[in-house]
């Protein structure tokens, strides 16, 4: 068997889109209460997801399909502090971290490291933001249904 | 279970006709794995296989860092148990104890380091998609532990 060369997974790829723009809402949520000496580490980790957001869109753009737009808004927890700012910051990176391995699975090979990488990211960024390590990042149930 | 005896008996010389193609894969060539098992997957097991020695000689020398190694070494037996579910032969061997150096925890985070850069590199090499999202996965899953260990002093 070979990886298929034909367009991925279209829903996969949707649904890894949806937990990028969430994180990139979320982290306009988390900057605005995080003490001075995380903005730098806020605005990093805003440009990576950013970046993996544009790269989802080519790769649907590229299949021929259309990527879904951002929502306006997302539903998050209240913000008031930053203890509930990197709660809310590890939730949002924990989210990408299963969409990314989906998508490992449905992109070619070439494709693959690009995956590992940003799930790996995504779970250190965890965390940084005082989340504990887990066998499988992102795929035990939360509180907060993240 | 007294019902259709001549539609069981019908059913079953159907599934003995469809079987006979499975067997023949299963046995030609060298008789041994079907191609449809990944040695990716084998190779995968036997390095948690490792893993999993170096925290239990670890946590044998020292009972210090157990707080921070038993979860870690919990994850590595996990992800064995995943990478074992897709494999009709036995587990590769354990492998020997290994030694401890003088600095465990440093002995550990290269282990660790090492393990993210073996788990990339399969999840790209595999031809099994679904073996390549686990081990997308269980990359994450080692790169949070070398960050955890980079935390601990």
């Amino acid at each position: 068997m070979t990886t298929s060369p034909t367009a991925p997974a279209p829903d996969v790829l949707a649904s890894a889109l949806a937990a990028e723009y969430a994180a990139v809402y979320a982290y306009g949520v988390v900057g605005a209460h995080v003490p001075d000496d995380r903005r730098g580490y806020v605005a990093s980790a805003l440009s990576s997801h950013r970046a993996a957001r544009d790269w989802l869109r080519e790769r649907i753009t590229a299949a021929g399909g259309e990527p879904p737009p951002a929502a306006g808004a997302y539903e998050v927890p209240a913000v008031d502090d930053p203890t509930a700012a990197a709660e809310l910051a590890a939730a949002v990176e924990l989210a990408t971290v299963p969409r990314w391995s989906a998508v490992a699975g449905v992109v070619d090979r070439i494709d693959r490291p690009y995956c590992t990488s940003t799930a790996q990211a995504a779970a250190v960024r965890a965390v940084t933001w005082g989340a504990g390590s887990e066998p499988f990042p992102g795929t035990r149930p939360t509180a907060s249904g993240g | 279970m007294t019902t259709t005896a001549g539609t069981s008996r019908r059913t079953v010389l159907a599934l003995g006709a469809a079987a006979i193609p499975l067997l023949a894969a299963c046995t030609s060539e060298t008789g041994s794995l079907p191609e449809t098992v990944d040695p990716v997957r084998r190779e995968s097991l036997g390095d948690e296989l490792r893993l999993i020695a170096l925290y239990e000689a670890a946590l044998a020398q020292s009972s210090e860092l157990e707080d921070v190694l038993t979860p870690i070494v919990e994850a590595h037996r996990a992800h064995a148990e995943a990478l074992r579910q897709g494999l009709a032969e036995p587990s590769p061997t354990p492998p020997a104890a290994p030694t401890i150096g003088a600095d465990p925890l440093e002995q550990l985070r290269t282990a660790e380091r090492e393990a993210v850069g073996l788990r990339s590199g399969a999840c790209t090499r595999t031809t099994d998609p679904d073996l390549a999202s686990l081990l997308c996965l269980i990359s994450a899953s080692e790169a949070q532990h070398v960050a955890v260990l980079a935390g601990t002093t």
